[in-house]
């Protein structure tokens, strides 16, 4: 996926939209910003599928260089599905965060819970902002 | 000038150490000021990393009549005994550091305490450059691995060196709890850690010593903008911090969730 086509939570989080039948799904990972500013990822556990978030929630937490962060949910819905392989080979997070690295897809209970996420450039200008 | 919470605490059972941070992190996420608590244990106890597994604690016989305790925060575990803690509440917007900055912030404080304390003892003490290892392949105890900038007790003649202070941190809502611990003495839990009493070869009570560190450390760790004044607990942060006990760090089924 290429990062220009992508919402964003002010957390860093990303979110592909995309359709599967009458359900709207979101599919949710960490931007490389947020990756690099990680580094040195260890570990990481999962939400659970059939979980139902919150946007703000966290539901994914993630260990490096000591640092346990939490990942929040960027949407409202229920986890439909995760990356299993995600937490045995981090290193995908630094390759291919926008592919291969997603974290986990959420079909979306309350639509309106997209009026938050930032667009791509919206999203470059807060991560400006962060980086001085 | 902003004014920065100081608490010393005295010794206190593992679950209510690990919920008063934990209390003074959400006060600070509900726009609270930074604090610096400086605190004992009651009673020798197994702190392990969040990410570690409880089943994991049987590679350490030495420490399986200890209570247990899980932190949130990451690395590995710790057997505090005698050992001086510390925790750093920073709120959010408070500091544009990284977590290795914020660890060099303490342990540079920790290194110029202690270097007074090592002159004629042939040790010197410094930071560690690290070893790096697989996440499966590092020690269980959190002192016998060696992340960049621990504080390491060393033979002037390149000689082993013993690690004796180490950080690991919780990021949570934009404000990070950094915890730390500091090696007093050598523990019949961990008889494999000499602490600072023990390499330098001084006689003193561990636990009165732990606590004229605590002072000299309050005052070396830099409050950037602010100073560093005493506090205790509000009525809220002590009933929050009951709860946690309640639901997480008194809570076999929270201690034992991996």
């Amino acid at each position: 996926m290429k990062p220009e086509e992508l919402l964003y939570a002010k957390t860093h989080e990303w979110v592909a939209l995309s359709t599967e039948g009458a359900d709207k799904i979101a599919t949710v990972g960490i931007s490389a910003f947020a990756v690099e500013a990680l580094t040195d990822l260890v570990f990481m556990e999962l939400p659970k599928v059939g979980r139902q978030v919150q946007p703000e929630e966290s539901f994914c937490e993630i260990e490096s260089v000591k640092a346990v962060s939490d990942i929040y949910a960027p949407v409202a819905g229920e986890v439909i599905a995760v990356n299993s392989t995600l937490p045995d080979k981090l290193e995908t997070l630094n390759h291919d965060p926008y592919g291969a690295g997603w974290i986990a897809k959420i079909k979306i209970t309350d639509e309106s819970s997209l009026a938050s996420l930032l667009t791509h450039a919206a999203y470059q200008k807060q991560c400006e902002e962060e980086a001085h | 000038m902003q004014t920065c919470r100081l608490i010393v605490d005295p010794p206190q059972s593992g679950a209510w150490n690990m919920a008063v941070d934990e209390a003074l992190l959400e006060s600070a996420v509900a726009g609270g000021l930074p604090v610096f608590r400086l605190y004992q244990w009651s009673e020798p106890t197994l702190s392990l990393g969040y990410f570690q597994a409880v089943a994991d604690r049987q590679r350490h016989p030495a420490s399986l009549g200890c209570p247990l305790v899980r932190r949130r925060s990451g690395g590995g575990a710790i057997l505090h005994d005698y050992e001086l803690t510390y925790s750093l509440v920073i709120p959010p917007g408070r500091s544009s550091r990284t977590p290795q900055q914020h660890y060099d912030l303490v342990h540079d404080a920790i290194v110029e305490i202690l270097t007074p304390f090592t002159s004629g003892s042939g040790l010197v003490v410094r930071k560690s450059a690290g070893i790096k290892r697989s996440p499966a392949a590092e020690p269980f105890l959190c002192f016998q691995r060696r992340a960049t900038g621990d504080v390491v007790l060393a033979d002037q003649k390149l000689g082993p060196d013993h690690k004796i202070a180490g950080s690991a941190q919780r990021k949570h809502r934009g404000t990070i709890l950094q915890h730390g611990s500091l090696l007093i003495a050598r523990s019949a839990a961990a008889p494999e850690l000499p602490g600072v009493l023990d390499l330098c070869g001084t006689r003193a009570e561990p636990t009165k010593f732990a606590g004229e560190l605590a002072d000299l450390l309050a005052k070396a760790v830099p409050q950037k903008g602010g100073s560093w004044e005493p506090s205790k607990l509000s009525a809220a942060e002590l009933a929050q911090a009951e709860r946690f006990v309640a639901e997480r760090f008194g809570n076999a089924n929270w201690n034992h969730c991996r």
